[in-house]
């Protein structure tokens, strides 16, 4: 079967179908929580920044005015919940020690191992500033071209650019004995 | 593209692929959302009964449908505007509050001859003081909590910051931000709640929220 167009499972809840939602929660939820955990380096930071993220949605589908633009919006709204939760908590410190430890582990079982690749590539990642991680995610990860980024954020093309510059040379400084 | 930037796009491009594998979220997710929203729905609906009554004439006022010309929409609106203006004051007729909510009814000047009917928007005028800081905005649930989107101005020497803006009826939270970094409800506002933070965030009522 079809799956319902963005436009319609809306009306479906602003027409007091509540439960609809759950639909666009499904459809969004994984990639937005790819972002989202890669951002924040934290499972449970993520679950939490997602909860309100698409809580804040379903609490603004009133005043959406462009409901085949859904996707888009959520993201932007979902970039925005991280970096709050990122700049609100002062997490870093024990987070970098926890993830020292599991890039320990992740030498000794070296980088045949994806998951620890993953760890070791999320350990340099969160060491980039927040601006820099932000904007290397969206360009290559999330794959979005520099106009949707300008979108996500509120922030013009040029500044992205030099972002996603810069990012990708601290990663390269950080990883590239990795992979040698 | 020189050989060192050929490089680094390969390397970037082996970093992505590996940041691009699949993160799903915990199988619980949507179960426990839809809870949340379910009760965000009741709150909403018990919040604006408490500010508007259940059966206010707010709530009527939705099914109102005119038929008028351009020029009498805005002598309408004019009237609406008036009529609003005096049912704020006389919901707040205590002391002055720093924010003070003025909902303007406008119509679109170009009205279908069939079906014209009058929208109303409500343009809220919030004030807030802070005569040391160097940079007021807002943080709302109608700005997608962007503190760049909003900012407020200053309007004179002791540190009077206001903005408006258009709002659609219904509850809104909202909060400033201070210098970029502070957060903090609206100290005029009548009701406060604790966001999905546990931050203080002050809520407002706009027209007709059904």
């Amino acid at each position: 079967m079809e799956p319902r167009p963005d436009q319609e499972i809306i009306a479906a809840v602003l027409g007091g179908h509540t439960e609809a939602y759950a639909e666009l929660v499904d459809r969004y939820r994984d990639r937005c929580n790819r972002f989202a955990v890669r951002f924040l380096g934290d499972r449970d930071d993520a679950d939490e920044a997602l909860q309100s993220a698409f809580l804040r949605s379903f609490r603004g589908l009133a005043a959406f005015r462009h409901p085949g633009r859904f996707e888009s919006w959520l993201f932007q709204i979902v970039v925005n919940e991280c970096r709050t939760l990122a700049t609100r908590r002062a997490r870093r410190a024990e987070r970098f020690v926890r993830d020292e430890a599991r890039s320990a582990q992740a030498a000794v079982e070296h980088t045949a191992d994806r998951t620890a690749l993953l760890a070791e590539i999320q350990y340099a990642l969160d060491q980039l500033e927040l601006d820099q991680r932000q904007a290397f995610l969206l360009k290559y990860v999330e794959e979005l071209s520099y106009d949707e980024m300008s979108e996500s954020t509120g922030v013009g093309i040029s500044a992205l650019k030099m972002r996603v510059q810069r990012a990708c040379s601290r990663l390269r400084t950080l990883l590239v004995a990795v992979y040698q | 593209m020189s050989e060192h930037d050929e490089h680094v796009d390969a390397l970037m491009e082996q970093i992505a692929e590996v940041l691009r594998a699949p993160e799903p979220a915990a199988s619980d997710f949507t179960t426990r959302l839809m809870a949340r929203a379910e009760a965000d729905s009741r709150s909403a609906l018990a919040q604006h009964a408490a500010v508007f009554g259940a059966h206010g004439w707010w709530r009527r006022r939705r099914t109102i449908r005119l038929s008028v010309s351009p020029l009498g929409a805005l002598s309408i609106a004019a009237g609406l505007a008036t009529f609003a203006v005096l049912a704020n004051l006389a919901m707040h007729n205590t002391r002055a509050p720093l924010a003070r909510t003025t909902p303007v009814a406008a119509a679109t000047s170009a009205l279908p001859a069939a079906d014209a009917r009058i929208d109303t928007v409500h343009e809220v005028r919030f004030v807030f003081r802070a005569p040391r800081a160097s940079s007021v905005t807002m943080v709302g649930d109608f700005n997608n909590w962007d503190s760049a989107i909003t900012p407020l101005h200053r309007t004179d020497a002791e540190g009077t910051w206001t903005v408006s803006v258009t709002l659609p009826p219904g509850a809104h939270q909202y909060a400033f931000v201070v210098d970029g970094k502070s957060w903090m409800p609206d100290p005029a506002s009548a009701t406060m709640v604790n966001d999905d933070f546990g931050t203080l965030t002050s809520v407002i009522a706009v027209g007709d929220a059904t």
